[in-house]
């Protein structure tokens, strides 16, 4: 008789505490914020109105960006390669993961993602939400699992409290996680670089040199490097040096289209100065190393870009030229950005 | 990598088999794990079944690694001599054959998975790796008062001579090379999964067949 009455009692005070709860909500506002969208720009992936970053998802997705225990030996971030002080880039020619392991390709810098259309060197994932599982199970990168992430934040109750504000509740799910990540690079847009006040005549004015580097890049390089992304984001074979790995095959390795064989997105040169080497694998140590790769002329291949082949597999520079592109390339970079 | 069992019953009718739980419906069959060329299926409805269904690789739906929904599968075919998984597509690697070939022994390493995206029907990119395998069985299987075995052959000669591809390995990194670890190229998996597991239209058994049915 006893015992039966002390469940009842506790039964109570559990409904009395869940009604307190219910009474004083905590709820801490959240906003949508907005993101601006550059001159030029192509319009934004489809993917970031499902998903629309907030003040909280994305202080959230940056700290998770940030946090070195999503690797199985609590030593690498996303932020161990992808580093703000580089256009979250990194200066290694192939990714460097978990135990120094080595992977297949080279770190692209993480800018401007809500304009793309095409994730990776490429183009396999096609929606932000569903890259960062990639980095956390593959073995050269984090090595871990997403069970094994979210059993590890889990300890400590520090992650509930974030997870609440972005999400109105302490549970954390993948699919969250993925979310706030999402959310947090969409907000990491680069367009305050030289060149952008310039076009945007906000008083700044380009060297002579910068000037004719300018023309001489409409004229050579942004049939490709186009729009204010300097990407048109399309898949090209431009003959670089080939990555010895027999797992490479480049765009073909998605379509198995053999005419996508060894073709790559191509990159955008925003922030390229912090991005070195260059190229898929980073091939190239310096942006001087793919001019005069593209001088001398490139590997041929059946499908390499008809630009390249009208033009006898190469893209002719002079010196002065070359010196002139890369002081144009510079007027990309954005201080602001990279926190410089 | 076998999913998405269905059973037909001499009547027609389809007893699906665990077709959305890979934890309960979809197994690796692994050549050098004996144990795992024998799957029990369970709690099958009595009566006399005439054909089997079974899908080469995993559903569309269904081919994104969950580890939160399917646990036991994650764990099956993430384990260190399995690595079923295809990281970069965060999907599994349907069929995977590894060895040597010819008199000085070039390594083989053929794997098979798909890159698809998109919804059926509105696919944008990316090369299917799943195939449906239908099999008429030789004699009724007749679940019961006892448990009837079907054995099913799968036929490795197929690989490379398919009733839609015939074949001839070559090692190098070019794009007509097949037989060197290629490993993650769909280049040249297309044709690999054409001649295992058909190519959906003109042949639906690819290298399989029934060899017996134990009453
Ligand atoms: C070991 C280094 C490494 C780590 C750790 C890493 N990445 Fe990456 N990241 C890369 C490489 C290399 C690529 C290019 C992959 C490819 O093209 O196949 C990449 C590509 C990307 C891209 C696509 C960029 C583009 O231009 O399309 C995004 C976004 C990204 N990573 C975000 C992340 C996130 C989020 C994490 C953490 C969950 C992460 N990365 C962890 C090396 C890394
Ligand atoms: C036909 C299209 C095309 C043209 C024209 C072209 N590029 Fe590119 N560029 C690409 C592609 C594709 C890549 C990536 C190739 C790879 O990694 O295999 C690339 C890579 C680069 C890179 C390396 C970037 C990085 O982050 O790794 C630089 C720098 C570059 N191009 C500058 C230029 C300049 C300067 C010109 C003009 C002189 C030019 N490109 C002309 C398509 C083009």
């Amino acid at each position: 008789m006893k015992k039966t009455f002390g469940v009842l009692v506790l039964f109570f005070l559990f409904i009395a505490c869940h009604k307190a709860d219910i009474v004083e909500p905590i709820v801490e506002e959240n906003p949508e914020l907005s993101l601006a969208v550059p001159a030029d720009f192509p319009e934004m992936n489809t993917s970031v109105a499902q998903n629309k970053p907030t003040k909280f998802g994305v202080a959230l997705g940056e700290k998770l960006f940030n946090e070195k225990r999503f690797s199985v030996a609590n030593t690498i971030s996303c932020g161990s390669c992808h580093q703000k002080e580089n256009a979250f880039a990194d200066h290694h020619p192939k990714g460097v993961g978990v135990y120094d392991r080595v992977g297949l390709r080279n770190a692209p810098p993480v800018q401007n993602m809500a304009f793309m259309k095409f994730y990776n060197w490429d183009g396999n994932v096609l929606q932000l939400e569903k890259q960062p599982l990639v980095p956390i199970i593959t073995h050269e990168e984090m090595n871990s699992s997403i069970v094994e992430v979210i059993s590890k934040i889990s300890a400590g109750g520090e992650y509930q409290k974030l997870f609440k504000k972005a999400f109105g509740d302490i549970n954390i799910t993948p699919d969250r996680i993925y979310r706030s990540i999402a959310q947090y690079e969409y907000t990491l847009i680069s367009a305050n670089s030289k060149y952008d006040k310039v076009k945007r005549n906000e008083g700044e004015v380009f060297t002579e040199t910068e000037k004719r580097g300018y023309q001489a890049f409409l004229n050579k390089c942004a049939t490709c490097h186009s729009t204010g992304l300097f990407t048109d984001q399309s898949f090209r074979n431009v003959g670089f040096p080939l990555n010895p790995s027999t797992e490479e095959a480049g765009r073909s390795r998605v379509t198995g289209i053999p005419s996508d064989y060894r073709s790559f997105r191509v990159p955008s040169l925003r922030n390229a100065e912090f991005t070195a080497p260059y190229g898929s694998f980073g091939q190239f140590a310096a942006l001087i190393d793919v001019l005069n790769y593209f001088d001398n002329g490139v590997l041929d291949a059946d499908n390499l870009d008809p630009i390249l082949k009208a033009n006898g597999n190469r893209i002719p520079l002079t010196e002065t030229e070359k010196h002139d592109i890369i002081s144009f390339i510079k007027t990309l970079s954005d201080e602001d950005f990279v926190g410089r | 990598m076998i999913s998405n069992i269905r059973l037909v019953k001499a009547d027609g009718t389809e007893f699906p088999y665990h077709v959305n739980d890979l934890d309960k419906g979809a197994t690796v069959v692994n050549q050098a794990k004996p144990q795992t060329l024998d799957y029990v299926l369970s709690n099958i409805p009595a009566g006399a079944y005439k054909q089997i269904k079974f899908g080469l690789g995993i559903k569309r739906e269904l081919n994104t690694l969950d580890q939160v929904k399917f646990p036991k599968f994650y764990v099956a075919t993430g384990a260190n001599d399995t690595k079923m998984m295809w990281e970069w597509g965060t999907g599994y690697r349907f069929t995977k054959l590894e060895g040597f070939y010819e008199a000085d022994n070039k390594e083989m390493s053929i794997h098979t998975g798909s890159t698809i995206e998109g919804t059926a029907g509105a696919y944008t990119q990316g090369v299917d790796a799943y195939r449906e395998i239908v099999l008429d069985l030789t004699t009724n299987a007749v679940v019961g008062r006892k448990v009837p075995k079907i054995t099913i052959y799968a036929d490795f000669d197929k690989l490379l001579s398919g009733k839609t591809n015939t074949l001839t390995l070559k090692t190098g990194t070019g794009m007509g090379d097949n037989a060197t670890p290629n490993i993650h190229t769909a280049d040249q998996m297309v044709k690999f999964v054409d001649n295992l597991g058909g190519d959906g239209t003109s042949d639906i058994k690819g290298m399989f067949a029934i060899s017996n049915v134990e009453n």
